[in-house]
């Protein structure tokens, strides 16, 4: 396992992150309408957006490996494009880490 | 390890109506973010949102709300929310009913609605999403929109503004509060308490409307909004002679070049019958 893991579809930006690398950073990224408000409220100034566009023409955040998973930028997120989850509850089988 | 991609819905997403996401809501709206608190509220009670709990929204960008969340919903006529709520209400008295609506229908054309439902203290929770523009249709003037700003209806003078809490004091609401969009910390455990009132509990939700009134007034971007949010907002100081309670204490602050500059937030009152 990388120390910085991103795992990629068509929908999603899945990052591994928090002190014990245990949660998934999730970016649903064609909801994402490139406002910012989750760069500028992250406590940790862990996301920076991107360089490419989504589908629907807007850049959007990518975490930068600083993210605790503390979640304030999915609460204020008004496109309800950003989530947290426990590892073991989305990985293939359940299985841990 | 390998990613279950089907999983990774919003931690919300059983709550949301996910095929009509994303919503039709411009860049930066703080709507998005106060549905958001909205829903982490309702959870938050335990209710089950779906059969114990209605949403009843009005015209405008906030009455699309109904149609994104899992709750039975409403979408009313313009300014008609409130009756349309104190109907279910009385129908069946076991609901919780929640309006969701936007300053220019609730305080415009349904404000007569508004101080006759704080009058006769049915149970519902009315929040208002006040972002002091009627967005819609395009920039209008709406009764919140401060003295001196730009709309397509004002050049540069406006009437005075409703003081929404002030309002909601006077009219009699049992349960008055204050906050903006950018209080999503908070916001979730307030609207839990307004849910709870017997009666008719009241938010005023400062919000911002970036496209159409910021750009003309001072806050362009939605990131300085919310920054501009929680810099101007002041909680307020619980005094015994009740002076916190007076309009001029409860008065939303504004300047056409830089957003809000003051904003009195906190629970103005909270009261069972
Ligand atoms: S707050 Fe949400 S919509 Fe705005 S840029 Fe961030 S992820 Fe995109
Ligand atoms: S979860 Fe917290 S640390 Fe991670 S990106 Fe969001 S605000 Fe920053
Ligand atoms: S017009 Fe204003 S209130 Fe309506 S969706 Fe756009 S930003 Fe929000």
């Amino acid at each position: 396992m990388t120390e910085h893991e991103v795992s990629r579809n068509e929908r999603f930006d899945a990052y591994l992150v928090g002190k014990r690398s245990n949660r998934v950073f999730v970016v649903d990224r064609d909801r994402c309408k490139g406002c910012r408000i989750c760069v500028s409220v992250c406590p940790y100034q862990a996301l920076e957006m991107s360089r490419e566009k989504t589908q629907r023409g807007y850049f959007f955040p990518i975490e930068n490996g600083n993210c605790t998973a503390c979640k304030q930028c999915l609460y204020a997120c008004p496109d309800f494009v950003l989530s947290v989850h426990k590892l073991e509850e989305v990985t293939v089988g359940g299985e841990t880490a | 390890m390998e990613i279950d991609f089907s999983k990774l819905g919003h931690n919300l997403e059983d709550k949301l109506t996910s095929k009509m996401l994303p919503h039709i809501w411009c860049s930066g709206c703080s709507l998005g973010t106060n549905l958001q608190s909205l829903v982490r509220g309702a959870v938050m009670t335990g209710m089950d949102m779906d059969k114990e709990m209605v949403m009843i929204s009005g015209i405008g960008c906030t009455g699309r709300a109904s149609g994104y969340v899992e709750f039975d919903g409403f979408h009313t006529t313009h300014g008609r929310a409130i009756p349309f709520a104190s109907g279910v209400k009385t129908g069946n008295p076991n609901l919780e009913v929640i309006v969701f609506s936007g300053d220019g229908d609730l305080f415009s054309i349904g404000g007569n609605h508004f101080i006759h439902a704080a009058r006769r203290k049915l149970d519902m929770t009315i929040i208002c999403t006040n972002n002091s523009v009627y967005g819609l249709t395009g920039g209008q003037a709406s009764p919140t929109t401060f003295e001196y700003s730009t709309t397509t209806t004002t050049i540069d003078h406006n009437l005075r503004p409703f003081n929404l809490v002030d309002l909601a004091l006077g009219a009699g609401a049992d349960f008055v509060a204050r906050y903006t969009s950018a209080h999503f910390k908070i916001l979730p455990r307030i609207i839990k308490q307004a849910i709870e009132t017997d009666g008719v509990a009241f938010i005023d939700l400062i919000s911002g409307c970036p496209a159409i009134y910021g750009k003309r007034n001072g806050y362009p971007t939605a990131d300085y909004m919310v920054k501009n949010f929680l810099e101007a907002s002041v909680e307020i100081e619980v005094k015994e002679d009740g002076s916190h309670l007076l309009s001029e204490n409860t008065r939303v602050e504004f300047d056409r070049t830089k957003g809000y500059t003051k904003i009195p937030i906190g629970v103005f009152r909270r009261q069972h019958r």
